[in-house]
C-alpha cells in the first residue's frame, strides 16, 4: 500500500508486463519511469532513484476488518482468484511480516509469531511491539514509545498491558483503552506481509525473528 | 656485513612456508574459511538496486491503469464479500477501507489507484 504522490506530483501507476526477481514492475502513466513493486523504488527513467511513501496497512480478514473498522468501505470487483482466504496461511513458514526502517530490515515469520505472538523487539534504534492474532492470522506492528517513555508489552489473560503503567491496550488499534495511558495511541509501522522467498531476494541483509529456545543441557 | 647466500635464502624461503602452512591450518580449524567468512561481499553484490535493475519482459504491452474500482459500504457488502477472505486494509486520517486480495490479483488487477482521506494512494500488495 503506497502514497502515489511524488514531489507534488500524483502519479497513477499500472502493470508494465515486466518482472524483476519474479516481483512485479510497475509503470506510472505521467513519466513512464519503472517501479519495483516491493521496494517501491523508481528504478529507471526520469524518477529514477525516487521512493513512495509505503503505508501501513493490514493484511487480515473481512469479518475481522468490519469489526474493527464498523464505518469501513470496501473495493468490489469480479473475483479473478479464490485462493486468498484464511486457509492462505495453512504454511505461515512461507510468509513473513517484514519491516524496513532505513538501511536496516527485519522480518517476523508468521510460524514464529504462532509460537510467539508478542515480541518487544527493536530495529536500529526503534522499539517496537509486535503482536500477532491467530484466529485471523493479522500481524500488527507499532512503535513502542509513548512521548519520552520506551514500554514493554505483556500478555495477561489474552490481554495487552505495558510493565510501566499497566494500561491495557487494544493491539488492533493500538491505543490504551484502561489505565494511566488511556486514549494514548503508539505509532503503527508499515510492516509488508510478503513471502519469505520473495523477502529475501529484496533484502538479502534482513535479519529474522526466531523464537528463542532453552539450550540443551540446561 | 651479513649477506646473504644461496643456503641463508633457502632456509628463509622455508621457514616462510612453515609459517604460512601453520597459518592457514588454524584458520580453516577456527573455521574462518568456511563459507560465510565473507558474507558482507556477498550481501552486496546481491543487494537489488537501481545499478542492477535488469528486469524481464513477460507480458509485451503495459496494463490499462485503473482509477475507477466501485466503493461501497460494509453493510452494501454482504454477500459480496465473504468473511473468511483476506483484505488489505488502509486507514486514512479516519478514514478506514477493504481491498479484497481476490480482487486484486492477475496482471490486470495489481495495482489499484484510489483516493482515501485526502490521500491519492495505490493499493497493491
Amino acid at each position: 500500500m503506497y502514497a502515489r504522490t511524488v514531489d507534488q506530483r500524483t502519479l497513477t501507476l499500472s502493470v508494465s508486463g515486466m518482472l524483476w526477481n519474479r516481483s512485479l514492475v510497475m509503470i506510472d502513466r505521467e513519466t513512464k519511469s519503472l517501479w519495483s513493486h516491493l521496494l517501491g523504488r523508481a528504478m529507471r527513467g526520469p524518477l529514477k532513484g525516487k521512493d513512495l511513501q509505503l503505508l501501513s496497512g493490514q493484511m487480515t480478514d473481512w469479518k475481522t476488518w468490519r469489526e474493527r473498522h464498523p464505518g469501513t468501505t470496501v473495493m468490489v470487483l469480479k473475483r479473478t482468484s479464490k485462493a486468498f482466504n484464511r486457509e492462505f496461511y495453512a504454511n505461515p513458514q512461507r510468509f513473513v511480516i517484514g519491516l524496513v526502517d532505513g538501511v536496516a530490515a527485519r522480518a517476523w515469520p508468521l510460524d514464529q509469531l504462532r509460537k510467539q505472538p508478542l515480541v518487544n523487539d527493536q530495529l536500529d534504534d526503534v522499539p517496537l511491539l509486535v503482536w500477532f492474532e491467530e484466529e485471523s492470522s493479522t500481524a500488527y506492528l507499532f512503535d513502542r514509545r509513548a512521548g519520552d517513555r520506551t514500554l514493554r508489552f505483556e500478555r495477561q489473560d489474552g490481554k495487552l498491558i505495558d510493565r510501566e503503567t499497566a494500561s491495557v491496550w487494544s493491539a488492533q488499534h493500538g491505543r490504551a483503552i484502561k489505565g494511566p495511558l488511556k486514549n494514548t495511541q503508539l505509532e503503527p509501522l508499515p510492516g509488508i506481509v510478503s513471502f519469505r522467498k520473495a523477502w529475501k531476494v529484496f533484502h538479502p541483509k534482513s535479519t529474522y525473528f526466531v523464537v528463542a529456545t532453552p539450550q540443551e543441557g540446561y | 656485513m651479513f649477506r646473504f647466500s644461496k643456503r641463508d635464502w633457502a632456509q628463509l624461503l622455508g621457514l616462510l612456508l612453515v609459517a604460512v602452512a601453520v597459518v592457514s591450518v588454524v584458520l580453516i580449524s577456527d573455521g574462518l574459511l568456511e563459507e560465510d567468512f565473507w558474507p558482507e561481499t556477498v550481501a552486496v553484490a546481491d543487494e537489488p538496486s537501481v545499478e542492477n535493475f535488469n528486469p524481464r519482459v513477460v507480458i509485451r504491452r503495459e496494463f490499462p491503469p485503473i482509477t475507477d474500482a466501485p466503493v461501497i459500504s460494509a453493510r452494501e457488502a454482504v454477500g459480496k464479500v465473504d468473511n473468511a477472505e483476506l483484505v488489505l486494509g488502509v486507514q486514512i486520517n479516519g478514514q478506514a477501507r477493504a481491498y479484497p486480495l481476490n480482487m486484486l490479483t492477475g496482471p490486470s488487477r495489481e495495482i489499484i489507484n484510489d483516493t482515501l482521506g485526502d490521500t491519492a494512494i495505490a493499493a497493491t500488495w
